[in-house]
């Protein structure tokens, strides 16, 4: 066979291409799992964003600090309805009861 | 350069109109595929790239620039697409190589063995003489349309199809062809 010959049979060939509803499908399935993605983004963004914000808020009691500089910070699940009893925070957020281990 | 039915077609699509989206995908969606399967050899890829080009067609129908025809755009959008899976799998390549390294009697090759032994001998080509080969020797493009579907002048489309050209050739000889 002459490269020719070749090209032109390979240009002719079908190559049973996906049917357009086959790619619409698709499509809207591979659209659909990309917001589903941005959207575990966008809140996984706002759960860190304020995870670092209480982290670093310093609390307004001057004993408090000195406590929270010598002792480890553990908080237990699952979520108290009584409020935290650290004055200084806020605890809107801060539902969990703290416990303080001595070092 | 666009012509009117494709000027008229995009402007629908901006607008948000499924039947241009489905009209065009009915014209176009053979020859993209074709591109992608020849360049990269891979049943599952090609359908993604197709799919992942008429995404992008519909997201950015507004900025169409009717200077150039659709057909070049989605060529673009597909080369662009094509050349960065090209460039994550450089394996690909050798595994061509052996999967074909036997065969024969060209005259008797069913089409899909033809496209496989051509994807086999341009295996070797580094992207973007493989992309230029696939453009202007199997898709029949212009040179003015390859380059704008690639980004490349002319002189370098020129160059990389020589080059191309003669290593594929070369390869086709073990073959008989």
């Amino acid at each position: 066979m002459e490269y020719n010959n070749l090209i032109t049979r390979v240009q002719k060939a079908s190559v049973d291409a996906p049917d357009t509803d086959a790619i619409l499908g698709g499509m809207r399935r591979t659209l659909h799992r990309r917001h589903r993605q941005r959207q575990v983004a966008v809140s996984l963004a706002i759960v860190l964003a304020v995870g670092t914000s209480v982290a670093t808020m310093q609390p307004r009691h001057d004993r408090a600090v000195t406590l929270a500089e010598r002792v480890s910070l553990r908080i237990d699940t699952p979520p108290s309805p009584e409020p935290a009893p650290i004055a200084g925070y806020r605890n809107s957020l801060y539902n969990h009861q703290i416990i303080y281990t001595l070092l | 350069m666009g012509t009117n039915s494709d000027i008229a077609l995009m402007r629908q699509l901006a607008g948000g109109s499924e039947e241009a989206l489905r009209h065009i995908i009915d014209r176009h969606r053979e020859p993209l595929f074709r591109l992608a399967y020849g360049l990269l050899g891979d049943r599952p890829a090609a359908e993604d790239v197709v799919q992942d080009t008429f995404i992008r067609l519909w997201r950015k129908a507004r900025r169409y620039d009717p200077r150039y025809s659709l057909s070049t755009w989605l060529y673009r959008i597909a080369c662009n697409r094509c050349y960065d899976e090209l460039r994550r799998r450089r394996r690909h390549r050798e595994a061509v190589v052996q999967a074909f390294e036997s065969m024969t009697d060209a005259d008797f090759l069913e089409a899909e063995e033809l496209l496989a032994l051509l994807r086999q001998a341009t295996a070797q080509l580094p992207p973007k003489q493989r992309m230029v080969y696939q453009l202007r020797e199997v898709e029949g493009l212009s040179a003015e349309e390859a380059a704008l579907a690639t980004g490349m002048t002319p002189d370098q489309l020129k160059a990389n199809l020589y080059v191309a050209r003669n290593a594929v050739r070369e390869k086709l000889k073990k073959y008989g062809i």
